[in-house]
């Protein structure tokens, strides 16, 4: 070799053909153009989305000021400018006032207004109901002991100080009464319907015919248990049948049959533990007339107690009402000359001090003032349910519902998700199998979200959830002794098909037999048979009725219906191969050196996953559930079917049992995006809420997916070796 | 050509005495015969060109060998990476408590006979075996045999360094923790010993609690010998443990190797010439996956029973 070297320098340095500028296009001057414009018009369109979200949802709950519009035909209005138009130029104007048949926005030609002004005691009140209201501040009034309205206040700005004075007690008072009515008599409602339901159950469970099969009694359940036991000792025995005395397994490991009996015994242990749970003896109790007739003399005596605590309650109430109703405003609207009513079936009752949310007398407000409204506004916004039909008030439901949900829809996809890409990408041989299963999950991806709606309506609500709700259907019911033969015969093509598998193993380092690939076939045949016999045998069960049979026979569903935790499901499904794809990559991209090390120490293949190849692709799969988490957050078209609501303000989580109300339907975000701009019977006062709404559900998408990425991160740091 | 490319370090003549008289020649007339490009007119090269007609040629066996009791009993063993066969008939016996090399030129299956005896070779699609191989009397390719039980009997590092993404000590008594053992004590005590016999005690001692992945290359690759020998194996494996390794960490590795031969039996994989001669006890040279020449390492280096090894070991060929 080293006599070649003193023959190459000559040879080289002759160039062969004439050498050629380099041309524009090897430099490639005008990619850099291309590549940089289409990332330019990328960001400018991201830019602007994001930027008019953002100032858009700030700017709502500015408070702008009450103008006093006089036009040019006399009449005389309060408004706030809100937004304006070119062709002709006009002005829209909130107005409010829709309790006394004023339209709530109004477009006005510029031409027409004769002047404008902005007088200093114009208000805007933010009222309980009937949204806003706007007038000038004329008297405030009090309610004597006996019954006498008395003027408390008069002028703007004595009125003013009034209300001012009075609020917050008022306020304070309203809210005991919403928390008696809500919290209080909801808890004895509660109740009384628990008690209802109970004597529903046991009415139930008369006309029921007896348990099938009947019930063990205590010796058979004994020897049923005894047996199972002795099932597990054997197999237990068999396993430790194949070790030296430290417990290590002998090289020779465990021959095939021991491996089958042990698996045998195990099932048929399995069995025998179903079976005795299935018939044992607390079983046994029958409700009978005698017994029926007794629950509902409990209940009836229960329902008498609970509805005088019920009165209790609402003479409390009555008590702060009477107060609530001794204060009174009077805040006259400029065109009407009226005031407004305390309810609009009352024109002459002046409103209630306590059902003033906020008042805001923008053109009296300095900088500070106007801040503490912003925030006020804010406040409620975040921490408080909508009213008015969702144009006013908070989206706290919203929230609450939309991050459970996302949260929900994590902790269900991404295990299933890892799982199954850990089979598909460990465990199962590699070839044309895979290689379909691999496209039908891409695929999946591609299908319209609202056809995962209609399949988990279908599936989720009304079939799975049916199932919880009242068991099996009664028509397919099977008969007991029909049941545990199909039981008996589903475990027996469970061993064969186990058996048939240990034995389709080849010896190592040779190849499949023809007897090897025979039993292959067996084993999965029997295996499919198992398959399809396990989903007949819990369809079909005679001892399934539902967990919640009783309300269900009450017309009202308890999972057979739309709620969180089929919607969590849906989109579950919906997210799957996103978590699968990125999994099986994150799985893939672990060096084969690690596995190899790993085997090297003698792990087997589920330790080598679980301790090597799990947490080196972790920050891969958590690429996944973030991209999972964020696609689901933003999801809207399967959720109108499968359980979001306009309103709904009983939170899926609450500090009643059972705590995590899955059940229930729920309040989201992006739906409600959609019902305030789309279906709000007032859409103009509902519209500004969206583009906060929009802003909230950005942020909250954006913050759940830092939390991951930081993880994430911090993982990664950790595989490189760049900290501990 | 498979033999083109393996790595010539330096001369292994000048660290030889010079080769034995009694086969004729000497040095130039070698380094004649080579020039020419391994002509086989005089007849040098038949068992080479045996094997490259495919031929079936019985390995020149030292007589030092005959009688050796085996820790690792190697029978007739084959094997195939689907059509292609990789090993051919070898038969040879690892004797217990020493150091043996196996040397040849790349792709003449060193790596897969070394991988065949912890059976690594199983999880390769399409890799098919027969003949036999046995560890301490137990066959290895039984029906039965628990893969993982066998591999704890054997240690293996790897070309390259592999620590996983944890702690020194998580890397070192990973073996003891998938054998379900959690007492920190004996924990402690097995990853000292490990980490002492690897001779990388003192470096890892005050950051057993950092990142393996933080560590030098030379100093991973012994924290993967602390790592294979912390469960005790009966034979450790080494696929060409230095050849990813700056010299002065292969020469702390080899020291190493030569510490650690004291308790373990040892089978190393290497294609450094030098260093199966400084390692090693028994040395065997296989080419195109044929065990050609197996003898005690002074004999192969000094005294080989084929001109082909000396070639080989000489650095005329390969």
């Amino acid at each position: 070799m080293s006599e070649r070297h003193d023959t190459a320098p000559a040879a080289v340095s002759q160039p062969t053909h004439k050498r050629r500028s380099t041309p524009p296009s090897a430099l490639g001057e005008p990619m850099i153009w291309l590549t940089g414009g289409a990332l330019v018009v990328c960001l400018v369109m991201i830019i602007g989305l994001v930027g008019m979200i953002i100032t858009q949802g700030l700017s709502t709950f500015w408070p702008r000021a009450i103008e006093r519009v006089t036009l040019n035909d006399g009449t005389v209005f309060l408004g706030v400018p809100t937004k304006t138009a070119d062709e002709p130029p006009q002005v829209m104007y909130r107005t409010g006032n829709r309790d006394i048949g004023t339209s709530p926005f109004r477009w006005v030609n510029e031409s027409d207004i004769e002047s404008v002004e902005r007088p200093e005691y114009a208000v805007m009140l933010e009222r309980e109901t009937w949204n806003v209201w706007l007038g000038m501040p004329d008297r405030a009034l009090v309610y004597t002991d006996d019954g006498e309205l008395t003027v408390a206040a008069e002028g703007p700005a004595d009125v003013l100080a009034f209300m001012e004075e009075n609020h917050a007690e008022a306020r304070a008072r309203y809210g005991q009464i919403e928390a008696l009515k809500k919290h209080d008599l909801g808890r004895i409602n509660r109740k009384i319907e628990a008690s209802r339901l109970n004597v529903r159950a046991a009415e139930l469970d008369v006309t029921r015919e007896q348990r099938p099969g009947g019930s063990f009694g205590i010796p058979l359940f004994a020897v049923v248990v005894l047996g199972a036991g002795g099932l597990f000792g054997f197999s237990w025995w068999l396993g430790h049948h194949g070790r030296d005395e430290h417990g290590n397994l002998r090289l020779g490991g465990i021959s095939k049959p021991v491996r089958v009996l042990r698996t045998a015994s195990v099932f048929a242990a399995i069995a025998l533990l179903l079976a005795a749970w299935l018939h044992a003896p607390w079983h046994d109790r029958v409700m009978t007339e005698e017994r029926l007739q007794e629950v509902r003399a409990q209940a009836a005596e229960r329902e008498t107690d609970l509805q005088r605590q019920y009165d209790e309650i609402l003479e409390e109430i009555a008590v702060l009402e009477a107060e609530d109703n001794r204060y009174r405003v009077e805040i006259v609207d400029p065109t009407t000359g009226r005031f407004s009513p305390a309810r609009q079936i009352e024109p002459d009752n002046p409103l209630r001090l306590s059902q003033i949310v906020r008042t805001v007398d923008t053109n009296n407000m300095g900088l500070g003032d106007k801040i503490s409204t912003f925030g006020s506004r804010w406040w409620e916004f975040l921490a408080h349910p909508p009213r008015e039909a969702n144009t006013a008030g908070g989206v706290f439901p919203v929230i609450v519902g939309t991050v459970m949900l996302t949260l929900l829809l994590t902790i269900t996809v991404t295990p299933l998700g890892v799982i199954a890409a850990l089979y598909l990408r460990e465990y199962a041989p590699q070839g044309i199998v895979t290689s379909t299963i691999r496209i039908a999950v891409n695929n999946l991806a591609g299908v319209p979200s609202i056809v995962y709606g209609v399949f988990g309506l279908g599936f989720f609500c009304y079939t799975l959830g049916q199932y919880v709700d009242v068991g099996s259907d009664p028509s397919v019911r099977l008969p007991a002794p029909g049941w545990w033969a199909l039981l008996g015969a589903t475990i027996l093509a469970l061993i064969g098909g186990y058996a048939a598998g240990v034995w389709s193993k080849p010896i190592p380092g040779r190849e499949p037999s023809n007897m090897n690939v025979v039993l292959k076939w067996v084993s999965r045949v029997l295996w499919l048979s198992v398959f399809i016999s396990a989903v007949v045998l819990v369809v079909r069960t005679p001892y399934f009725t539902g967990f919640f049979e009783a309300r269900a026979a009450d017309g009202s569903p308890t999972f057979g219906s739309r709620g969180m935790l089929w919607a969590a499901l849906t989109l579950a499904l919906l997210t799957l191969p996103v978590v699968i794809v990125s999994t099986e990559e994150a799985i893939a991209a672990v060096p084969n050196s690690m596995r190899e090390g790993s085997y090297g120490c003698g792990a087997s293949k589920w330790q080598t996953m679980r301790r090597i190849v799990l947490p080196g692709a972790m920050p891969g799969i958590l690429t996944g559930a973030i991209l999972a988490m964020a696609r689901g957050a933003g999801e809207v078209a399967p959720l109108m079917l499968v359980g979001a609501v306009k309103l709904n303000e009983d939170l899926p989580i609450s500090t009643n049992a059972p705590f995590l109300h899955l059940d229930r339907s729920f309040m989201h975000l992006g739906f409600h995006i959609y019902d305030l701009g789309f279906q709000s019977p007032d859409s103009q006062a509902a519209r500004p809420l969206v583009w906060t709404t929009t802003l909230l559900l950005l942020v909250i998408v954006v913050s759940l997916n830092l939390v991951a990425i930081i993880i994430r991160a911090r993982l990664r740091a950790r595989l490189s070796g760049s900290t501990v | 050509m498979p033999y083109a490319n393996a790595p010539m370090t330096s001369n292994p003549a000048d660290d030889l005495q010079a080769p034995e008289p009694s086969k004729g020649d000497g040095m130039p007339a070698i380094a004649e015969r080579s020039a020419t490009g391994g002509d086989t007119s005089n007849g040098a090269y038949n068992v080479i060109e045996a094997i490259r007609r495919g031929e079936s040629v019985d390995p020149a066996l030292h007589p030092e060998m005959e009688d050796l009791q085996g820790v690792i009993e190697i029978d007739k063993f084959n094997l195939y990476y689907g059509p292609d066969r990789a090993l051919y008939d070898i038969t040879m016996s690892i004797p217990s408590g020493r150091v043996t090399a196996l040397i040849g030129p790349s792709g003449c299956g060193k790596s897969t006979l070394l991988r065949s005896i912890n059976r690594m070779n199983d999880l390769i699609a399409g890799v098919r075996v027969d003949g036999n191989m046995s560890l301490s009397d137990s066959p290895i390719y039984a029906p039965h045999v628990d893969v993982i039980s066998l591999r704890k009997r054997l240690g293996m590092v790897f070309q390259k360094p592999n620590p996983f993404p944890m702690s020194i000590y998580e890397n070192v008594v990973y073996p003891l923790r998938i054998d379900g053992e959690n007492r920190k004590s004996v924990l402690d005590e097995a990853c000292e010993r490990a980490l002492r016999s690897a001779a990388i005690w003192d470096e890892a001692k005050d950051r057993l609690k950092q990142s393996a992945l933080g560590l030098s290359g030379g100093q991973q690759q012994r924290l993967c010998i602390a790592r294979a020998v912390v469960a005790d194996p009966e034979v450790l494996l080494l696929d060409e443990p230095c050849s990813a390794l700056d010299p002065i960490a292969t020469l702390r590795i080899e020291e190493l190797i030569q510490e650690i031969a004291q308790r373990y039996t040892v089978l190393i994989v290497t294609h450094n010439m030098q260093q199966a001669m400084r390692v090693s006890d028994y040395t065997a040279f296989m080419y195109l996956g044929r065990l050609v020449e197996y003898g005690p390492t002074s004999g192969i280096f000094r005294r080989p029973l084929l001109n082909e090894t000396e070639e080989y070991v000489t650095g005329r060929f390969g």
